[in-house]
């Protein structure tokens, strides 16, 4: 590469990326051809985000059509610039050429699940949480992608994975006891939710825990557990909805009566999943994080 | 003890990081959402921001130096709930890197100096305990001290109860320290960043100059589930929600995170120190202040001029003369009013502050301003710019072009009568120098609270008027019809108003009017602006007062009110 690819690849080690693609750059003015100057070129960019980025790995490819790496990179470059088909195009020829490489593979999966292939996500993402257990990114990815598709079981089912994992994982917790919530699964979803109490120590959350075993124990038609239930939420909650559970509870068990009309029960259950929707985005993260590759 | 704090992204993002958007439910690549400084590319949902990330955002590479470093919470209480509070603060400073909820030092925007504080959202829900107001406070001790302009970026769910009371106290400390910057004359701004509520939002975040939020961010003093659950109500689609505030009142801008740091570099050259000078004059035509100069119209045929649609509104001279002009919305007590604009302004090197009726030229944007009839809330944040002004020794500018104060119930309900006067006074006694234009119409009392200034102008085809002609036509000649004649009789025009010296000069406009050639009027505006400043700017505040005192004290004193000679009746 000589002494610009040199400096190229000494700035590029120690992290300081303008300088690795300024000394890059100055060097293909005299070797335009010269494959290691444009892997650093094309990797800096695309790590500064500059437009160009695609330019370099491109030339790249056309000299080294089987560089896994560079396709890899064209595909995050095209990531980068929000082109979802493109991108998919260049990472699967990526996990073709480099089928361990962790990051091709959990963005292909990414974008191949926002390009209408949920097949071929759950797939990747299967792979990539055998092939690395201790990695939970794959498993919240592959969750989210179940429930946007409507998949509630599947959810579930990588939900418990995720709780397996990892016993101290709140958002595994709260995921489960949602899901089994949502699935009428309410004799598991009240157990869900009595662990989600004892594990989500943070100020003002027990109050989600309470109201996700009322629920349950409401839809199940336990009526006298879930007034129960609602008059010891009120040690922690004295709010409308803690309330309106108490009087829905009592009203069924003792009847109406003028001090105690129950709101409506649609309206009731609709704020209470957007209560459960909040409580899980209070703990959520991104959902895949693997770590990144040189 | 400070350290030099790299306030830059990490060089080296993580390449696999996807994040679901919460509004939109779309799988975000990540280093395409830091691309996009965390905004949704597909939703435009702007996600919360590291405070470190928020500073990169903002502020000149490798220029903040944090002042906060030793500050770490105080447990004055021993509290324990579910954990020791001592705990949670060991957990919180694990998790976010950071000591509080808040960070300060100085920095520079484009080579500005400016002092900053900052909350993080991720440290304990950006509570306010004592250390969190001590470094807000020192924050604002040190703008005030160095005379350096004080960026206060909030995030925060509000006072944190595991320090009882002190931590309430807080918000008096922070109040009581922003006082004193406002008295010094720094320039505060506060970015009301998602979420901010609770005493944060009753005390620091909410007492700069400038309030800026960015959209939808929710911002409140109790939480919207409180709020329902009190008063048992849905609660409306957007409450709370950084334009429902603005559309309230209470913020002067609600800006994409994309136009921040212009926003503020903008706000920051405002206020630069240096030695403000106004452009050179010859633009335009000179102001007239000889009335016989002037061509003499039928006062009908004036007010059909100056009621003309197309005539130039305010923020179009305001873009016309102007070299820079950021306008400033909301009185901060109950509505912004889109029949008065106002902000800062740029004139050549000079800062100013302009303010005025702003009408439209078609049927909706006219509805959109209340066909210029400010509500109270108008001349509230008209009074408040006015007050900025004064604090900053910003001349200021009014463009008066409304048929009168709206006259409505909301409006009496709120004192409208209370707002006109309040501002008239105001006026009377802002030690800066204030040049009155009238532009349009020149209705009464809604013309009249922004019209107590230094010098008063008017377009050759504007008038001024107690009452509306139809108004005087109908109550003192019993009939509608009678309004020219009542126009004539009510002598509304620029050469009865010079010699009656309620004008000081009239600004000409073309022959073909305002409206025919707008960019020729407002080089006649600015040319009669230009020579009023140079006037006034000289001027030390006492003599600018006594005088701006005794050019209104002279109307009806018997011996130095002038008085016209009948006109003669076109009618006979």
């Amino acid at each position: 590469m000589g002494g610009e690819g040199t400096l190229a690849q000494a700035a590029y080690d120690s992290g300081d990326l303008p300088a690795c693609r300024e000394h890059a750059l100055r060097g293909l003015e005299d070797h335009p051809d010269d494959v290691g100057l444009l892997r650093l070129a094309g990797r800096a960019s695309l790590e500064l985000a500059e437009q160009d980025a695609e330019t370099y790995l491109r030339r790249l490819l056309d000299l080294e059509p089987d560089d896994g790496a560079a396709w890899r990179d064209l595909g995050l470059s095209r990531l980068n610039g929000g082109d979802a088909t493109g991108a998919r195009e260049a990472l699967e020829r990526a996990v073709e050429l480099l089928p361990d490489d962790d990051a091709a593979r959990v963005n292909l999966a990414h974008v191949a699940f926002t390009t209408g292939d949920r097949g071929r996500a759950v797939q990747l993402l299967e792979d990539l949480a055998a092939d690395a257990p201790q990695d939970l990114g794959a498993l919240r990815s592959l969750l989210e992608m179940h429930r946007s598709s409507g998949d509630a079981q599947a959810a579930l089912e990588v939900a418990e994975q995720l709780a397996a994992r990892d016993q101290q994982d709140v958002l595994a917790a709260v995921e489960v006891a949602d899901l089994q919530l949502g699935l009428e699964q309410y004799e598991a979803a009240v157990a869900a939710f009595a662990r989600v109490r004892a594990l989500d120590d943070e100020p003002g959350h027990a109050v989600f825990a309470y109201h996700g075993v009322i629920e349950a124990e409401a839809r199940a038609g336990r009526w006298r557990q879930a007034l129960d239930q609602a008059i010891e939420a009120t040690t922690v909650d004295r709010h409308q909805l803690t309330t309106d559970l108490l009087t829905t509870a009592a009203a069924q068990l003792f009847g109406e009566s003028e001090q105690r009309q129950p709101p409506p029960w649609d309206g009731l259950l609709q704020a209470l999943a957007e209560e459960r929707a909040e409580h899980r985005r209070l703990h959520q993260t991104p959902v895949s994080s693997l770590g990144r590759e040189r | 003890m400070t350290e030099k704090a790299a306030v830059s992204p990490p060089a080296v993002a993580p390449e696999s990081q996807w994040t679901k958007c919460p509004a939109c439910d779309a799988f975000v690549y990540g280093r395409r959402l830091d691309h996009n400084l965390k905004v949704c590319p597909e939703c435009d949902h702007h996600f919360r921001v590291p405070v470190r990330e928020r500073l990169a955002q903002l502020l000149d590479a490798e220029s903040f130096e944090n002042l906060a470093t030793d500050l770490e919470p105080l447990d004055v209480l021993g509290f324990e709930d579910a954990k020791p509070y001592a705990t949670r603060i060991a957990a919180a400073q694990d998790r976010t890197g950071g000591k509080e909820a808040a960070l300060f030092g100085t920095a520079a925007i484009d080579g500005m100096p400016i002092v900053i504080a900052a909350m993080d959202f991720a440290f304990m829900g950006g509570s306010m305990g004592g250390v969190t107001g001590e470094i807000i406070t020192q924050a604002i001790e040190h703008a005030t001290a160095t005379h350096t302009p004080l960026l206060i970026i909030a995030a925060s769910g509000g006072a944190r109860m595991q320090e009882g009371c002190v931590s309430l106290m807080q918000l008096a400390k922070t109040s009581q320290a922003l006082a004193r910057l406002h008295d010094s004359g720094v320039l505060s701004i506060c970015l009301l960043t998602d979420p901010t509520y609770g005493g944060v939002t009753a005390s620091f975040a909410v007492l700069g100059d400038v309030l800026i939020a960015e959209p939808n961010a929710m911002v409140g003093f109790a939480g919207p589930s409180v709020i329902e659950q009190t008063i048992r109500q849905r609660l409306p689609d957007g409450f709370q929600t950084a334009e429902f505030l603005r559309d309230h009142g209470m913020l002067d801008l609600v800006e994409r995170r994309e136009n921040l740091r212009n926003i503020l570099r903008k706000l920051l050259r405002f206020h630069q120190g240096s030695a403000p000078t106004l452009p050179e004059r010859g633009g335009g035509a000179s102001p007239i202040t000889d009335p016989s100069s002037l061509a003499q119209r039928p006062a009908w045929e004036v007010v059909e001029l100056a009621r003309d649609a197309g005539r130039p509104t305010t923020l179009e001279y305001a873009g016309y003369i102007f070299d820079d002009f950021l306008e400033l919305q909301g009185d901060r007590l109950f509505a912004e009013d889109a029949a008065i604009v106002g902000g800062l302004a740029r004139l050549g090197k000079q800062t100013l502050v302009a303010i005025g009726h702003q009408k439209g030229h078609n049927t909706s944007e006219l509805v959109a301003r209340n066909f210029g009839m400010p509500n109270p809330e108008g001349y509230r944040k008209a009074l408040r710019l006015m007050e900025m002004a004064a604090k900053f020794r910003f001349p200021i500018i009014t463009f008066i072009d409304t048929p009168g104060a709206y006259p409505g119930l909301g409006a009496e309900e709120r004192g409208q009568a209370v707002a006109i006067a309040r501002s008239m006074m105001e006026m009377s006694r802002l030690p800066v120098p204030i040049v009155c234009l009238v532009t349009g119409e020149g209705g009464s009392g809604g013309a009249l609270a922004l019209g107590v200034g230094d010098r008063v102008l008017m377009m050759e085809n504007s008038y001024y008027s107690v009452i509306s002609p139809e108004g005087c036509s109908t109550i003192l000649f019993s009939n509608a019809a009678a309004a020219p004649r009542a126009a004539e009789a009510l002598r509304v025009t620029a050469p009865d108003l010079l010699r009656l010296k309620v004008m000081d000069a009239v600004i000409p406009e073309p022959e073909t009017g305002a409206h025919g050639d707008p960019v020729t009027t407002a080089a006649n505006v600015k040319e009669a602006i230009i020579a009023c400043l140079e006037e006034l700017l000289p001027l030390d505040p006492d003599e600018l007062l006594r005088r701006r005192y005794d050019r209104f004290r002279l109307f009806g004193q018997p011996d130095l009110q002038p008085a016209l000679t009948a006109p003669e009746r076109a009618d006979g």
